[in-house]
């Protein structure tokens, strides 16, 4: 397995791309793996499980490329560029494998949370051939992710102040006045808002036929409603659907370094469609 | 007033933050952060768990340390909002 690293320039912004290649063309499983980082802090808390799982999947023969979405990571841009189109456009500048070099007859999406509702997004798109999606915690709508990344501003304020200083809609109010809001840390524009308040995949109308496996780690022994809506939604439109649940903290959320071994070994699993 | 309102909250946040310990054994008077290694991330969750479990929506002005500081005053602030 060689591990590479290299930008690429698209529509002026200069990308920073991972891969992971296994040895020799003949070990090809011949399809190659797109990962997709989550946003803000839980990008932060994933790429150690995206880079493992691309060794891992690469010394299976599934050659994986792991990018830094514009203005994320060490990824070029700035709080403009934070936008959902301008996100699936730079994915899906490595799908073909024109940009990374691995060329495959089919390709299979890993994403994370946000990252996972990209590649649903991306396996939508006409002129895209995605054959399989393993989405890990996918966001189904976007306001109540908002309300979260919101809720958890006012948690991290209220850790260090005591109370919280921002309410939800002083932080709503400072971004619509066409202030960036600082979320997690990082700068976030109105527009952002807008491409949240029209996310939602819970009815996937436009995705072609494809497998799709949905990995959540939480508490709960059962599928939550919006998740169950939305592999019904998918198995209606011909996709062939399974669901994982793994009980343990999810690591995408964790400050320190955390055990995922059985999600990573689920996630590798339904790569490689064991 | 006689509810079970600490036993829930003991259940609910075992479960939710994975805790390797029994609900029983959290004691209502100690420090959930220094006793129970609770971070921002274990609040927000706490946070979601008494949404889910008393449909309580936290107002603004309503996110205080003070309330999260033992199970005793989770459970004092759930009583005051079911009131």
């Amino acid at each position: 397995m060689t591990q590479n690293s290299f930008f690429i320039e698209r529509d002026g912004i200069k990308l920073y791309t991972a891969t992971f290649i296994p040895e020799g063309e003949t070990k090809r499983h011949g399809t190659k793996c797109l990962l997709c980082h989550p946003l803000l802090d839980e990008k932060k808390s994933s790429h150690r499980f995206l880079a493992e799982l691309g060794r891992k999947l690469a010394t299976h023969g599934v050659p994986c490329v792991m990018p830094d979405l514009s203005a994320c990571g060490d990824s070029g841009g700035d709080a403009t560029h934070f936008d959902e189109a301008r996100w699936i456009e730079d994915l899906n500048a490595f799908v073909p494998g024109i940009h990374d070099g691995i060329e495959a007859p089919s390709c299979c999406t890993v994403g994370i949370r946000f990252g996972a509702s990209l590649a649903m997004r991306l396996a939508e798109r006409e002129d895209t051939n995605i054959s399989k999606l393993v989405l890990i915690d996918p966001v189904i709508n976007g306001m109540d992710y908002l309300d979260e990344i919101i809720q958890q501003k006012l948690v991290r304020e209220m850790m260090t102040f005591g109370k919280a200083k921002s309410t939800p809609e002083s932080v709503l109010q400072e971004i619509r006045k066409g202030h960036h809001a600082d979320l997690d840390g990082f700068t976030v524009p109105e527009s952002f808002i807008d491409n949240l308040s029209s996310l939602d995949i819970s009815n996937p109308n436009r995705l072609k036929r494809c497998s799709i496996t949905l990995i959540l780690q939480t508490h709960r022994r059962e599928l939550p409603e919006p998740h169950r809506r939305f592999l019904d939604n998918c198995t209606g439109s011909g996709c062939d659907c399974m669901s994982k649940i793994i009980l343990s903290p999810p690591f995408w959320k964790a400050n320190d370094i955390c055990e995922f071994r059985k999600v990573l070994d689920e996630t590798a699993s339904a790569v490689l469609g064991k | 007033m006689s509810d079970n309102i600490e036993k829930e909250l003991k259940e609910m946040i075992v479960e939710r933050l994975f805790l390797q310990i029994a609900p029983d054994d959290i004691e209502d008077d100690k420090n959930l952060m220094e006793t129970y290694g609770i971070d921002s991330f274990s609040i927000m969750e706490i946070v979601v768990g008494l949404e889910e479990l008393y449909g309580i929506r936290f107002a603004p002005g309503e996110f205080k340390l003070s309330y999260f500081k033992t199970l005793a005053s989770i459970a004092d602030f759930v009583r005051a909002k079911k009131e």
